[in-house]
């Protein structure tokens, strides 16, 4: 089994318009990689790239060593599951989910279209025509007319996108367990943050044509590099501050008069402007008086809102700068609990904390989370 | 007075299909006219009063000198320029949807013109240029004239089918192996078929009925319609209406046989 997938330098222009920026990526045999990004990104673009459908300005696309990049799209060992599914109407179930194998000569064509008719828990379905089945029977049509092929890399453009949430979730775990089994290489478009980290081992998030980062979701979400990747995977409170010590470890930024650290190795503060940031889930809400514990920052608010979710509280507290933080606590806690205009003291593990260029506009990446439908909590600030 | 309202209620619930039944009557009552004097045995030259039931006509079709000669003409004719109009206005449909080149918009424009001029004006230009160019008038100038006027039907139908067909949809076609060729084959051109065969049969309609630019055009050939015509002085004999009858018959029964069978696709697609 092959299928390592080499994007070097690749460029898309449409006239003036740069689509798709120098984008260089590698991306593993068996990988289940997702390309993240906001709507107009150029997602589809590369995706298009990829399967042949468009061509380059300049770059090369390698699989397994092999320059594609002038390759006609049938020529290609990958197949596309398009992001309106594009299913033949004048053919049955069946015919669409044969079709590549009979355009490639295959044997035993019934047998494995009835497998993979299985796979997808459709196989009463294969003599219908695609318009009388519903959106999530078509979009299980279209995976299993590409997967059919046994492609070396798959590759699905905003697959889920037009179903409704619960369907998401589950075609979201079916697609995963598939994806598992067949050991296929994934090249999964989406512009939804969740989808993205829950089912790809990497992601590659990008913006304006270019990837920003690469990572797998735990190192993006722990560890962004930018504002944009802080606020487009998950809520982040950025502090404004500046550097004003930098150790082999720590970096010590000035919050409002308050010192936060940071570790030296999640700096990406160049200058003297800096964001510190932090999940909200890793802060701790203490009494003022309360002894922070060594390797710990700390900084004084108070609580102006509090949204009791069972499984914890959804904390909104003012700091003196007047910018408001949000800090989830779980709900471990017994007897007295904070509540709304409690002055308190915010703590939390330095290994926690994340330092950013602070050039960069805090509330980039927002509006492409918005987008994604994500529900806006305040992260950096009012 | 309840009665009444009853009857006021029927008519209202009632009266689309009453509108309908009417329209449709007013639309088949000339065709029935057609179809009964067929079995007419006029007693004078013209058949326009009924006299007596027979079916002499039909089974003496060719009985009249010329007119089947004018109708084998016409079916000549009528099918070799839907053959030639279709194949050519479909490909002149493709490159006026597919293809970017300079003249694109002024051929969109031109290609409609030969509907929009009045018959009559086209027929005696294109008798001008046949004269001009030393043509014989005969059956290469009537095939040349109708390919010519269906051509424009033909480009109009199938653009507009093509127009609306989805391009992705050959992307899709061409991510799963298929070559352009295949692809045309498989997805493309059964996608445009039900617009290629609309323009088909409008064409044949339109050549096998057409009088005016043929009558210009013809020279000594007789064509069905232009037999009718001069027969009409003379007075159209019953058998013209056994041409015309059949006609009705076989368009009709082609547009039953149709219905069945999308209507049995859509049945056993359905069961299943
Ligand atoms: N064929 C095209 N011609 C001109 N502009 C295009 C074309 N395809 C895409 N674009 C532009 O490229 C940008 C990126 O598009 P796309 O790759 O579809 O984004 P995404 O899939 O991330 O939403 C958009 O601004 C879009 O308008
Ligand atoms: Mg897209």
């Amino acid at each position: 089994m092959s299928g390592t997938l080499e994007l070097i330098g690749l460029t898309k222009r449409f006239g003036q318009n740069v689509v798709v920026d120098d984008l260089s990526l590698e991306i593993p045999q068996g990988h289940f990689f997702a390309l993240l990004g906001a709507s107009g990104c150029g997602k589809t673009t590369t995706l298009r790239m990829l399967a042949g459908l468009e061509r380059p300005n300049s770059g090369r696309i390698l699989l397994d060593g092999d320059d594609i990049t002038e390759k006609r799209p049938f020529k290609r060992p990958l197949n596309t599951v398009f992001q309106s599914y594009a299913l033949f109407p004048h053919l049955t179930v069946e015919e669409n989910v044969a079709f590549g194998l009979k355009e490639r000569r295959q044997k035993q064509i019934k047998e494995k279209v009835a497998e993979m008719l299985e796979l997808v828990e459709l196989k009463e379905f294969g003599s219908r025509k695609p318009n009388q089945l519903s959106g999530g029977q078509q979009q299980r049509i279209a995976l299993a007319r590409a997967l059919v092929n046994r492609p070396q890399v798959l590759l699905l453009d905003e697959p889920l996108g037009a179903l409704d949430l619960k369907l998401r979730h589950q075609m979201q775990i079916e697609l995963k367990g598939i994806q598992a089994e067949l050991d296929l290489t994934f090249v999964h478009v989406t512009h939804d943050q969740e989808e993205a980290m829950t089912m790809a081992d990497q992601i590659a998030v990008m913006n304006e044509g270019r990837i920003v980062q690469l990572g797998t979701p735990i190192e993006l979400y722990e560890n962004p590099e930018t504002v944009f990747v802080a606020n487009f995977l998950g809520v982040s409170n950025l502090l404004p501050g500046r550097v004003v010590g930098r150790r082999d470890v720590v970096v010590e930024v000035d919050v409002d008069g308050q010192r936060i650290k940071a570790p030296a190795d999640r700096n990406r503060a160049q200058g003297e402007l800096a964001h510190i940031g932090v999940r909200p889930e890793k802060l701790h809400v203490a009494l003022p008086d309360f002894d922070v514990p060594d390797g710990h920052n700390a900084i004084e608010g108070v609580i102006v809102s509090d949204a009791f979710t069972g499984v914890g509280t959804q904390f909104q507290i003012r700091l003196k700068s007047g910018q408001e933080v949000s800090a989830f606590v779980q709900n471990r806690s017994t007897g007295d609990r904070q509540a709304v205009g409690d002055r308190i003291q915010l703590h939390w593990d330095i290994e926690h904390t994340f330092c950013l260029e602070g050039r960069e506009d805090p509330a980039a990446g927002d509006e492409a989370r918005h987008e994604a439908g994500i529900p806006a909590v305040s992260g950096a600030g009012a | 007075m309840r009665s009444l309202s009853r009857v006021q209620a029927y008519i209202g619930r009632h009266l689309v299909v009453v509108a309908g039944a009417l329209t449709l009557g007013f639309m088949m009552l000339p065709i029935t006219v057609v179809i009964a004097f067929s079995f007419n045995d006029p007693s004078g030259r013209y058949n326009f009063t009924w006299s007596q039931f027979t079916t002499d006509n039909w089974t003496n079709v060719c009985g009249v000198a010329g007119m089947c000669d004018g109708v084998m003409l016409s079916l000549k004719i009528a099918l070799l320029s839907t053959l030639v109009a279709t194949i050519l206005g479909t490909l002149m449909a493709f490159a006026l949807v597919r293809y970017q080149f300079k003249a694109k918009s002024t051929s969109n424009v031109l290609v409609l013109l030969p509907m929009t001029m009045p018959e009559v004006v086209l027929g005696a230009s294109l008798l001008t240029l046949f004269v001009n160019l030393k043509m014989q008038l005969g059956f290469t100038t009537i095939l040349l004239a109708h390919i010519m006027f269906c051509l424009s039907f033909v480009v109009v139908t199938v653009r507009a089918r093509l127009a609306g067909l989805d391009s992705r949809l050959e992307e899709a076609a061409a991510d799963l192996y298929a070559t352009k060729w295949r692809t045309f084959r498989r997805v493309t051109l059964p996608l445009v078929m039900p617009g290629i065969a609309a323009a088909a049969l409008l064409s044949f309609a339109l050549s096998f009925d057409d009088f005016i630019i043929t009558n210009f055009n013809s020279g000594s050939d007789v064509t069905f319609p232009v037999f009718v015509w001069g027969a009409a002085k003379r007075g159209v004999p019953p058998q013209v209406n056994v041409i015309a009858t059949i006609m009705f018959l076989v368009a009709i029964s082609s547009v039953a046989v149709g219905q069945y069978i999308a209507y049995q696709r859509r049945r056993s697609a359905a069961a299943r």
